[in-house]
């Protein structure tokens, strides 16, 4: 074989592969949306069709007409966004505490914190359930509280080492300029950390969106309560019959859209993100 | 006079230091309540009643009186773990971890040459499964692998002539934890993916040219370059994956139900279930040891320093 045929070879292997590695990637959603927007005739016939010969969008009417699917979405905005902004707050603080500051106690909060961001919520699931029943604790705080605990260590993990990466002498400048500690991080640092206060803000908020376990356990005696995550599980039609897996896979689309969104918006960041720390050097 | 006075100032100045340094100390703690305040609400306070509920007899709803029964719960736990899971919930862990990290090893390769023209796309792509709720991706799995041919993989099959189009994915028990692991490996896929290829990153360019002058195949370069710079990052990873594999919850739950279990699927049906707080309790302490271990092994291997 010639040089160039080989290469030729080796680009086509390549293209193939790549392919395969999208289309693995790929194919559950788009097999979602195509059973979404089948009639249930057709999505109950066999063999199953690869798209859907008649096009409707009855099963996202239904689901949009689903008070307890609807009812779920903006129980877990509710949930995401507090988390969010509690654990960049209070990470925040404590970041800043971490990465810029001298005193006592320094290495053993942090190898607490270290090790806390690998804290299985299995191992507390009993305790805060008896925790929450006997303060008799509405479900959605108790959700808010309690993801802190995946949200919470990442966050201040994360925003420690960027607060400790930024240069001393911009602190130095602004006390020698008369700040407060408080000031100087309130008007110097924290606009600095805007790009890092993202990264974990997303990463908090695709976490809490998607936690199952708590919300699953919490919302056992309170079903308004229920989040996306348990709806979608759960997921019962109007009537009783077997289960509606057209409007499953429309609900399932619906949720998945907007986080695909931003995932792919903010990419880049999710990714310095989601490996920091990972990989030394 | 000058001595005089630079002693007069010496102690003074050095009090000032201080009071400077107690400030910054005081500030820190204060910024530091917070955080500590709410991990010892939700996590140190429940943990420790956990530990403590996993030694009695308690249960919800009952009026029996709680009574200390020391290890029973453990030994309980370890019979039926004897009796129902032969040891096949670590077996799983390590399968889905070995399969999963060797297909992310081969694809990722492709990712990383710099001016790959369809590399953009495949970025973006390959966070689309990270992208989806777990309980959702659950629920799609489950509906491509339906018992009948209305599903996706009984049609394609059939089509193939590798079955008559009616395997029962989550019935028959020799293929729940197959079904189980390919549906996690896809979920999982981009983290994998993106942690290694943070880890390519780091490997220099001039190493694989420095291959290429001695004659080094493609093969070879993988070998004897890519691989041993890689094993670092390899080791994260894997590590990584055992600690997210050996808490998996959201697709036992959801697909099987009470048909199969995983540890934390039968920690949360002990509790909710069968409302045996004391038993739910020491299945937490056992999921928290076996994962604690792992955790130790990650930080030695990365070196994590505090300073």
């Amino acid at each position: 074989m010639t040089r160039a045929r080989r290469r030729l070879l080796g680009r086509i292997l390549f293209w193939v592969l790549v392919a395969a590695i999208l289309v693995y990637l790929l194919f559950p959603f788009y097999w979602a949306l195509n059973s979404a927007l089948k009639t249930q005739r057709e999505l109950i016939q066999t063999p199953a069709t690869f798209w859907p010969e008649q096009l409707t969008f009855q099963n996202f009417r239904s689901v949009f007409a689903n008070d307890r699917f609807l009812r779920a979405l903006l129980n877990s905005t509710i949930v995401a966004v507090s988390v969010t902004a509690l654990s960049l707050v209070v990470g925040a603080f404590a970041g800043y505490a971490l990465g810029k500051m001298r005193f006592r106690g320094r290495g053993p909060s942090l190898y607490v914190i270290l090790a806390m961001t690998m804290f299985p919520q299995i191992a507390v699931l009993a305790g805060l359930y008896a925790v929450i029943r006997v303060l008799g604790m509405p479900a959605i705080p108790s959700m808010i509280l309690s993801y802190m605990l995946f949200t919470l260590p990442f966050t201040v993990w994360v925003l420690t080492s960027f607060f400790k990466g930024l240069p001393v002498t911009l602190l130095q400048a602004a006390q020698v300029d008369g700040a407060t500690l408080m000031q100087s991080f309130r008007m110097v640092l924290l606009p600095l950390t805007a790009p890092a206060l993202v990264t974990t803000g997303l990463l908090a908020f695709i976490q809490a969106w998607n936690e199952y376990l708590f919300a699953l356990t919490f919302t056992v005696v309170e079903p308004k309560a229920r989040t996306v995550p348990v709806a979608i599980a759960l997921f019962t039609g109007e009537v009783a019959r077997q289960e509606p897996f057209g409007e499953i896979m429309a609900g399932a689309v619906v949720v998945t859209i907007p986080l695909v969104i931003l995932v792919l918006l903010f990419q880049q960041r999710i990714v310095a993100g989601l490996t920091a720390g990972a990989v030394k050097g | 006079m000058d001595q005089a006075h630079r002693d007069e100032q010496r102690p003074e100045r050095r009090r000032g230091r201080s009071l400077l340094a107690r400030m910054e100390e005081r500030t820190a703690i204060l910024l530091l309540v917070p955080s500590f305040l709410i991990l010892i609400l939700i996590a140190f306070y429940p943990f420790g009643q956990v530990i403590y509920s996993s030694l009695t007899s308690a249960r919800f709803a009952s009026d029996e009186p709680t009574r200390f029964v020391g290890l029973q719960n453990y030994q309980k736990l370890l019979s039926i773990t004897i009796r129902e899971l032969p040891l096949k919930r670590d077996a799983n862990g390590d399968v889905v971890l070995r399969d999963g990290v060797k297909q992310y090893e081969s694809w990722v390769r492709v990712l990383p040459r710099p001016n790959n023209p369809g590399r953009g796309a495949m970025r973006s792509a390959i966070l689309v499964p990270r992208a989806v709720i777990t309980a959702v991706s659950a629920r799609i799995w489950e509906w491509m692998l339906q018992p009948s041919r209305a599903g996706l993989f009984n049609t394609v099959f059939s089509y193939l002539g590798i079955n008559d189009g009616s395997t029962n994915f989550f019935g028959d028990r020799h293929l729940q934890l197959p079904s189980m692991i390919v549906m996690d490996v896809w979920k999982t896929t981009p983290f994998m993916a993106l942690l290694l290829l943070a880890g390519l990153a780091t490997i220099p360019s001039e190493l694989y040219e420095a291959a290429e002058v001695d004659g080094a195949s493609k093969i070879r370069q993988f070998f004897s370059v890519t691989l041993p710079l890689l094993s670092p990052t390899l080791a994260v990873a894997l590590i990584f994956r055992t600690l997210d594999s050996l808490r998996v919850f959201d697709i036992f739950q959801i697909v099987l139900g009470n048909q199969r279990f995983s540890m934390a699927s039968y920690t949360q049906y002990l509790l909710i279930g069968q409302r045996e707080l004391g038993m739910s309790s020491a299945a937490s302490v056992v999921i928290f040891v076996l994962i604690f271990a792992f955790a130790i092994l990650y930080i030695r291997t990365l070196g994590v320093d505090t300073e």
